[in-house]
């Protein structure tokens, strides 16, 4: 079970780093094709806004969630390297708690808006929801790994428990 | 009450170590609650959304890439030799080196903490190697990568235009004469700390080795050029610059300078998509978070309160300034500014303040903030290149961190330095 797990974990890791990385690609090239074609008048680009802002929404939200996994947001973690033991155990626990509320509702209100949302883009008639729908991905993956991320915290907990009394 | 309860909250769910966009999330999420209005959570996802697709926004991956490109592909080191041929004879030596460089490299890339961490490494090698005391060397390329921000082109810029909707092109122009100022005070700093410490100079360089170094360099040294100059004849916006600059770094890494492979670009890429993309998800809550400061008319109580306090603009700027610095002592620079902008702008606009100026002002109160400690994103990326601690460094700093504060209080009394140019531009 654990191994599968784990595989799983860094394929999705990969995977999330791939979007990210190819949508921020396909944005430098159609950006950059965009400038000369402008420039040289060469065809109409009106349609590229609803492109680049579908690729700038799920290179940002993929990319966040690849970041959860990696532990890399801007956080302040002075205060559980000060201290140690349980104390520091159960201030990460408050911590991913408190994450993870706030990640739930990001991924519900993210799915509520994704399914309410019928229109479609004015000019490539693409559904709007194709954008949104990478926010209760994003939500979930997180949701996810905070889950996870608890569930090692407590047992880490009740380790210590045994070991101190 | 509720808005100090607000601030109150997100402050210490900060300093517990909630990760800065959750920290943003929960406290509006909890505040509707709170008031019993859960409904408007739907807005949520929306304010996330738009908050953080704006167009203007994506400038921010772009020009960290630039800088990510030019870190590798041997740019800044080309421009270190040439700053080095430049100004190494005046007292200080490569100190003033680290200045000049990091300002005509600030003309490239547009992040504090990606200039401390690329060119700043180079700078703190070759200072090194030449024998410089290393807590001098790492206090000054702490304080000169927040010369990057304040001089064109510059992220903060950005983000402080896409919130407000202030031209991020006269954004850009008004930081050229603060950007100069800061470069010209911080010089000044270090001639003073090498005299009162007896610190040498360089060797000037000869008229055929500046020469050299300046035509190893003159491809890059157009970058600036390109950028600016095509922002301002209207061949393309300041997202589409940072576009221009990327490609521009990547064609001299790979193909001019072949300093570059193909293979080392997804490591590159990912690199510059975790500063961004941290970057970005903060800037998504904070969407949200700037929206619910608005719908509880937080910024009226606040001009409020502050107008019984303040009753001249000057006043209200130096309450303005010192809660800014003050905030900017416990969070991250970007922090304060996608908090504090929907809080003050109007307030300082009811005073009758410059947008732009009020930018500008922003973005270095921010600059004095990655600065100082307890939480100063600058002085943490300097000190675990450098390995001097985060005391002593800060100790360090006081003299070029006084130079700083000089040229922001030019900046905020006296308007024309920012909008001068741009006043200029745009008659």
């Amino acid at each position: 079970m654990m191994p599968a797990l784990r595989s799983l974990d860094r394929a999705l890791g990969f995977l999330m780093r791939t979007i990210a990385v190819l949508c921020f690609l396909a944005l430098l090239v159609i950006l950059a094709g965009n400038v000369i074609a402008r420039d040289f008048q060469l065809y109409a680009t009106a349609w590229l806004d609803e492109v680049v802002e579908l690729l700038f929404a799920w290179m940002v939200f993929i990319g966040a969630a690849a970041l959860w996994r990696e532990g890399e947001h801007f956080r302040i973690d002075a205060l559980e390297r000060m201290l140690q033991g349980r104390a520091g155990i159960a201030v990460q626990i408050a911590v991913a708690l408190i994450s993870l509320f706030f990640l739930v509702v990001m991924t519900w209100q993210g799915l509520q808006l994704t399914i309410k949302s019928a229109a479609l883009t004015p000019i490539l008639k693409m559904p709007v929801w194709l954008s949104y729908v990478v926010i209760p991905i994003s939500g979930l993956i997180m949701s996810t790994y905070t889950v996870a991320q608890l569930i090692y915290l407590l047992t880490e907990w009740s380790k210590m428990g045994r070991t101190t009394t | 009450m509720l808005s100090f309860l607000m601030l109150g909250a997100l402050v210490a769910l900060i300093l517990i170590g909630v990760p800065i966009a959750v920290a943003l999330g929960v406290t509006s999420v909890g505040t509707y609650i709170l008031l019993g209005q859960p409904q408007i959570l739907t807005m949520l996802p929306q304010r996330m959304y738009s908050a953080t697709t704006a167009f203007t926004l994506l400038a921010i991956p772009f020009f960290i890439l630039a800088g990510n490109l030019m870190n590798t592909g041997g740019i800044t080191e080309r421009i270190f030799r040439f700053a080095s041929a430049l100004v190494g004879h005046i007292k200080g030596g490569l100190g003033q080196v680290n200045v000049v460089a990091s300002l005509v490299f600030s003309g490239m890339s547009g992040a504090a903490v990606a200039d401390a961490a690329g060119l700043g490494q180079i700078e703190l090698k070759a200072m090194t190697e030449r024998g410089y005391d290393l807590r001098f060397s790492a206090a000054i390329t702490a304080a000169s990568s927040t010369i990057g921000p304040v001089f064109p082109p510059s992220i903060p810029f950005v983000i402080y235009g896409s919130i407000t909707g202030v031209s991020v092109v006269q954004l850009f122009l008004a930081g050229i004469v603060p950007g100069l100022l800061m470069g010209g005070a911080l010089m000044i700093a270090v001639w003073l700390v090498s005299r009162a410490r007896g610190y040498a100079q360089e060797e000037r360089a000869s008229r055929s080795e500046l020469w050299l170094s300046c035509k190893r360099a003159i491809l890059p040294l157009g970058t600036p050029v390109i950028i600016i100059g095509g922002i301002l004849g209207g061949v393309f916006t300041p997202t589409e610059a940072s576009v221009v600059a990327s490609i521009y770094a990547l064609f001299l890494g790979l193909v001019v300078y072949r300093e570059i492979a193909i293979r080392d670009l997804p490591r590159i890429f990912w690199d510059t998509l975790i500063h961004s993309i941290r970057l970005l998800f903060v800037i998504a809550a904070a969407g949200f978070f700037g929206w619910l400061l608005i719908h509880q008319r937080v910024p009226d109580a606040l001009i409020t309160g502050l107008t019984s306090f303040a009753d001249s603009k000057a006043t209200a700027l130096t309450l303005v300034v010192l809660i800014l610095l003050i905030l900017g002592l416990f969070l991250e620079g970007i922090v304060v500014i996608v908090i504090c902008v929907p809080l003050f702008m109007p307030l300082v606009q009811q005073f009758g303040v410059d947008p732009v100026q009020f930018g500008v002002i922003m973005i270095m109160c921010s600059m004095v903030g990655l600065l100082t400690p307890p939480v100063g994103m600058v002085l943490f990326a300097v000190s675990s290149v450098s390995k001097v601690p985060v005391g002593a460094l800060a100790r360090e700093l006081w003299p070029y961190l006084l130079g700083i504060f000089v040229v922001l209080v030019l900046v905020t009394y006296v308007p024309v330095i920012s909008i001068g140019v741009p006043s200029l531009i745009w008659r």
